[in-house]
């Protein structure tokens, strides 16, 4: 039972397309994110859900209902669609519960307005003035504000993106935990393909106002629908997909097994297996794979990305254990197979990022 | 966004805790004095009322007609300044927020009354009428019409500023939670301009009160008017001096009645939204909205216009040579100009107190220097007279002592522009500079200055605007021999000679129009040019 | 947006360096404005500059001053306002007034200074040129010119046999919405304050009544009113008699050739009052170059120009008065002495209890 469809919505700017054509089903209490760059017609995406922007052809229905089509545009206010834009917005001059209680009508239940704060993390908070408030705790209020008249959708556009990680981090999860707790349909807007992994049920990639797929987090991951798309969700090595015999295709690591259909060749950094050589420079007994010298090494604490020049390009890996220093001699090669994506319409691009 | 939002709260919650110590003794020494400035007419009321006595003021003010004159100028006062709301908010709703046709020409156009000066405008409008009907065109509800035409602006150009200026965020959000957009005006819009209503409403109505040349003209006994009768027929000075000190504490009433509400100012930092806000379409509504909006423009512009034009083109009395106009403009462009420096340079370190330590002594120190805002210019200029032969003889009758009184007279112009701009510079950012080893100096210099510079203009605009247009101060107290454009108006217009006033009131307008123009391009009204 | 408006607050600054720059010069502080208390001592060696504050508009006075001028090598700084706000400013700048002199447009002002004992007396040869009626008994002030009230009307709708023979007869039904009046204006309220004087308050609150219950034609000033007779709007205007002729001068016209008239109200009757327009000498008085300008100002020649270019009645017996218009002594004005038009404050309070201001 879909909540929010959108059927061929167009929207243009002057000669900018920003929409074209986007077709997209949000299921009854899932949290769909709209991933894609600056740009991408993501935020008109949104903006044209909430009804703050005029959709040029196609439809949109919200809960069963139609809200723009040909000759319709139903205004915001009786959308349903609550809003929880990037800095909060908060309404400076009500308190929180003032905020919280905003979408309840004129006289907002207490009761609603304290369970909706509890909710957020805000018990008894009520009492503050926006400009008190941390900017976490603003935006637990925007999304409170949000949840509180339980609207049909919610909207979130990058809501965390003003924030420090570590709290972005913390606040992804109350956030998903919250809606998840109120049932609440939500689309999510963001550029940060770490927050659309991490938070949402599916994820739609738009680019120049196209989705280029929609799908699970690991769909769009492990099966990207384009190497575009595949560079997009995360690290890649992409290589021009060149048989080098039945099920293999040639790269710098050698030949290398993989399934599925397209031009290009997609091998995860995780797949890559990275081996040290010992002190004296020899390798150990069993050390397969092409010889490289360690070229960057980007730690990330949990596990680090490492940049290995070898004979024709460059390799992405990610080891599991410690990472070597930059400089290090050491051999690289594959530990499952890869996958065969489409090269898109802007496959050089794509290609040239991961060799 | 909300982070820097934290980082200022932080700050100043810091900052109380140290006090105003923070602050660069030279700040705090610089607002003491530009209030001392502002201070001086009041100065020379008490020590006039101290030299007549309590029991003889007390007898000349509790009379039926001081009841009357105070009934009948916060009437003028109240009800121009709610008509000025009105306006001020409707055409800047219609320039900011609606796809209105010729949205930036009516942008420009809805500031320009601002440049007529009120004797001009209420000659114009008495002689427009005559043409018109047998009837003369006076009395209160002329002063209400002519006294709103121009000085609604007082309210628009902060109302405008604050809409282009203002984030959408909170007015989208309250849209998608199901408030209709009239319910969204109401409930969310409206509070967040209501500093900037508040304090154009307290403008408009203390520049009611102190206003003369409109209310002679059109012949409305308010306070302004009957002090300087009182002054001028009766050569009654108590009878003037128990006036001006009513007169001190109506706009001490209204003031009060403001403070609180304008508080919320500095909460109200504007966030610099990368999204201009949307403008709606005005559909049917649009034939209307354009009529009415240009229907007003048309009275305010056009009366003046029309009578100016006509002036110009009748009578045969003798226009005065080019050199003279020159020499009346020079020396207007010259007086004002000093006079708009010298009290934007006092603004300024009251300003940034208000702005960044906004303690109730600072804020008490703003509203002292609104208090003199209301008296009429002729009182404003008879105490510097008084200060000028008593304490400083050398400048009495010099360039310098006009300029002062000019500040006394138009400081809170100032201060209010520059407050609001200096908000921006955040304690953060300065505490930033300097960790990076900047001096306080090279923080005020490099950080504060240009951060507040827009306001800064704006209020040296506004100071400009109203030095060019002041006349009775101007008269007492220009040197000997030097004429300015309203002056030379004044002389024509006191032996009716309309058409040779007519050269120098309309120079006066367009020269008023430079810096009403500045004030429109720099508040963002007509594209936006980012700071 | 910064840089443009550092840019024009530089701008500003440097112009308004340039500007000050250059009207200040004339613009000096008064460095003789050390005024002997006891101002009756005899002046010391001239300095050929005076100082005159002028509540008589420039167009009405600068060609004598330049004259005044040419012939002494005295410069005139003059400093132009409404006669009341010069007569304020000096009662506030008190002996330590840089001016020199005060003209002032009418006697109520000079009044004021002399009840302030701001004046220095003027010697017997000047004062004794006026006659006794039109300056201070004790010389500290002297009448310049004369102007008498009249009352103007429109020879089209009326022969001087219609018009009413006393001021009084204007609150006749027959005049009811025909008679112009310019009750905020200071000759109106002079006239008033000498009805006062002559008749008492009670008969002039009457008058006055009368005349609002009449349905007058207000006006702010005279001239407004010559040009509604002219053009027809009504036939009858209470104003001062030289506004004729301005109004002729305005449109470039002789005199003789409008359609309005004058007609002077006869003996002793109230309408017919003679103001005078007088100097006093303050008693900031370093040398005699002021009391030169006052003698310049009763010569045969000074009082010619106010009589042939203001049209206003010269005081000094032997010169001619303004054409078109009986001569001064013909004049039947009402006896009222001048220094008794200072308290205009109940003239005003009557006019506007009245209904008319």
């Amino acid at each position: 039972m879909s909540q929010v469809t959108l059927t061929a919505v167009t929207k243009a700017y002057g000669r900018v397309a920003a929409l074209a054509g986007v077709g997209l089903d949000v299921a009854r209490g899932e949290l769909l994110a709209v991933l894609g760059p600056s740009g991408c017609g993501k935020t008109t995406l949104l903006r044209s859900l909430a009804g703050l922007e005029r959709i040029d052809g196609g439809g949109i229905e919200i809960a069963g209902r139609a809200v723009a089509g040909p000759g319709l545009h139903v205004p915001a206010h009786r959308r349903g669609a609550a809003l929880v834009p990037q800095d909060g917005a908060l309404f400076p001059h009500l308190n929180v519960a003032g905020n919280v209680g905003f979408g309840l009508g004129r006289r907002p239940d207490a009761r609603r307005v304290a369970e909706v704060l509890e909710l957020v993390g805000l018990a008894g908070l009520g009492g503050r003035m926006p400009h008190e408030l941390s900017g976490g705790q603003q935006q637990r209020v925007a999304v409170g504000r949000a949840l509180a008249p339980r609207p049909d959708l919610i909207l979130l556009d990058e809501p965390f993106s003003a924030l420090d990680a570590a709290l972005r981090a913390e606040l992804r999860h109350e956030v998903r935990r919250a809606l998840r707790a109120a049932g609440a349909t939500a689309l999510l807007v963001t550029h940060d393909q770490g927050e659309a992994l991490s938070m949402a049920d599916r994820i739609a990639v738009l680019r120049g106002g196209v989705l280029r797929q929609v799908g699970t987090p690991a769909e769009v991951y492990a099966e990207p629908a384009d190497a575009w798309v595949a560079g997009f969700v995360g690290e890649a090595n992409l290589w021009p997909a060149e048989p080098a015999g039945p099920g293999l295709y040639r790269t710098p690591l050698g030949p290398v097994p993989a399934v599925g259909s397209g031009g290009v060749l997609l091998l995860r950094p995780e797949r890559v297996r990275l081996t040290v050589t010992d002190a004296a420079g020899r390798l150990g007994p069993d050390a397969p794979g092409t010889a490289g010298l360690v070229e960057h090494v980007a730690y990330h604490g949990h596990d680090a990305l490492v940049t290995v020049a070898v004979p024709g390009g460059r390799v992405l890996a990610r080891p599991a254990d410690a990472a070597p220093a930059p400089g290090a001699p050491v051999r690289v090669s594959a530990t499952g197979p890869g996958r065969l994506v489409p090269s898109g319409a802007d496959a050089s691009v794509a290609v040239r990022r991961g060799s | 966004m909300t982070t820097t939002n934290a980082a200022a709260s932080a700050a100043t919650a810091l900052r109380s805790g140290l006090g105003p110590a923070r602050e660069h003794p030279w700040t705090t020494a610089g607002a003491l004095a530009a209030v001392a400035v502002a201070l001086l007419p009041l100065a020379y009321l008490a020590v006039r009322s101290a030299d007549v006595g309590g029991a003889r003021l007390a007898a000349e003010i509790l009379t039926p007609r001081v009841a009357l004159l105070t009934a009948r100028s916060l009437a003028l006062a109240g009800l121009v300044g709610v008509l000025c709301v009105g306006l001020g908010l409707g055409l800047a709703l219609l320039v900011t927020r609606t796809r209105v046709p010729f949205r930036r020409t009516l942008a420009v156009l809805a500031a320009l009354p601002l440049a007529v000066p009120s004797y001009v405008a209420a000659y114009a409008w008495v002689a427009v009428a005559d043409l018109w009907s047998g009837s003369r065109f006076d009395g209160f509800w002329a002063a209400v019409v002519v006294l709103t035409l121009y000085t609604y602006p007082y309210v628009y150009l902060p109302v405008a500023a604050a809409l282009v200026g203002a984030d959408p965020g909170p007015e989208e959000v309250a849209r998608s939670l199901g408030r209709t957009p009239a319910e969204t005006f109401r409930e969310v819009t409206l509070p967040r301009l209501r500093p900037a209503l508040v304090s154009g409403f307290l403008l408009a109505a203390l520049y009611v009160l102190s206003d003369f040349g409109a209310v002679s003209i059109l012949r409305v006994d308010t306070f302004t008017r009957a002090i300087f009768t009182a002054l001028s027929s009766g050569f009654d000075r108590v009878g003037a001096l128990g006036l001006s000190n009513v007169l001190v504490l109506l706009s001490l009433g209204l003031l009060l009645l403001g403070a609180d509400r304008s508080r919320g100012r500095t909460r109200y930092a504007r966030s610099s939204g990368a999204r201009p806000p949307g403008r709606v379409r005005l559909g049917r509504a649009t034939a209307p909205a354009l009529i009415g909006a240009g229907g007003v423009l048309a009275l305010a512009l056009g009366v003046p216009g029309a009578a100016l034009g006509r002036w110009l083109a009748a009578g045969a009395s003798r226009p005065g040579a080019a050199s003279e106009i020159a020499a009346a403009a020079a020396a207007s462009l010259g007086v004002s100009l000093l006079g708009a420096l010298l009290t934007t340079a006092l603004a300024l370190p009251l300003g940034l107190l208000v702005a960044r330590t906004p303690t109730p002594a600072v804020l008490l120190l703003e509203r002292a220097a609104y208090l003199a805002h209301s008296l009429p210019g002729v009182v404003v200029g008879l105490s510097l007279v008084f200060f000028g032969v008593n304490v400083a003889y050398p400048l009495y009758q010099s360039v310098w002592l006009l300029a002062v009184a000019y500040a006394a007279l138009f400081l809170p112009l100032a201060v209010g522009a520059i407050a609001a701009a200096a908000g921006q510079a955040t304690a953060g950012v300065e505490d930033a500079a300097r960790s990076l080893g900047a001096t306080p100096g090279a923080v005020f210099r490099r950080l504060t200055l240009p951060l507040a510079a827009p306001g800064i203009g704006a209020g040296a605009a506004l100071v400009l605007l109203a030095c060019l247009k002041e006349l009775p101060a101007t008269l007492l107290l220009r040197p000997t021999g030097m004429d300015t454009l309203a002056t030379r108006v004044w002389s024509h217009t006191a032996v009716e000679a309309y058409a040779g006033a007519a050269p120098y009131a309309a120079l006066v307008v367009l020269l008023a129009a430079g810096p009403t123009w500045a004030l429109v391009h720099g508040s963002g009204l007509i594209g936006r040019t980012h700071p | 947006m910064i840089h443009t408006t550092r840019g024009a607050v530089l701008a500003l600054l440097a112009s308004a360096l340039l500007l000050t720059g250059c009207s200040a010069a004339p613009a000096a502080a008064p460095t003789n404005g050390r005024p002997d208390p006891g101002a009756t001592a005899a002046p010391g060696a001239s300095d050929n500059r005076v100082i005159l504050y002028s509540g008589r508009a420039e167009s009405l006075i600068q060609p004598l001053l330049a004259d005044f001028t040419a012939q002494t090598g005295i410069t005139v700084e003059v400093r132009y306002a409404g006669t009341a706000e010069l007569a304020a400013q000096l009662v506030e700048e008190g002996a330590r007034t840089p001016a020199h002199l005060f003209l002032a447009q009418d006697a109520g002002a000079l009044g004021v200074l002399t009840k302030q004992q701001l004046t220095t007396t003027m010697p017997d040869s000047i004062t004794r040129l006026v006659p006794a009626r039109y300056r201070d008994d004790a010389g500290r002030w002297v009448g310049v010119t004369g102007r008498s009230r009249v009352l103007a009307y429109d020879s089209r709708a009326l022969t001087p046999a219609q018009l009413p023979a006393s001021v009084f007869d204007l609150t006749k039904p027959e005049w009811k919405g025909k008679v112009g009046i310019a009750p905020t204006n200071a000759s109106f309220q002079s006239f008033v304050t000498a009805m006062r004087v002559l008749h008492g308050d009670a008969k002039t609150a009457e008058f006055l009544a009368a005349l609002k219950a009449n349905d007058p034609q207000l006006r702010e000033r005279n001239g407004v009113i010559v040009g509604d007779i002219e053009a027809g709007a009504y036939p009858l205007g209470l104003v001062n008699h030289y506004y004729l002729f301005e109004k002729a001068k305005e449109l470039g016209r002789d005199p003789g050739t409008l359609h309005t008239r004058l007609s002077f109200f006869g003996a002793g009757d109230v309408g017919a009052l003679v103001n005078i327009s007088g100097v006093a000498l303050t008693r900031n008085q370093p040398d005699a170059d002021a009391q030169a300008l006052v003698e310049h100002l009763l010569s045969p020649a000074g009082q010619a120009y106010f009589a042939e270019k203001t049209f206003e009645y010269p005081l000094v017996a032997g010169v001619a008065g303004p054409a078109g218009v009986p001569a001064l002594g013909e004049l039947k004005g009402p006896d009222v002495d001048l220094n008794d038009l200072d308290a205009l404050q109940r003239s005003i309070e009557l006019i506007k209890d009245a209904g008319l201001a």
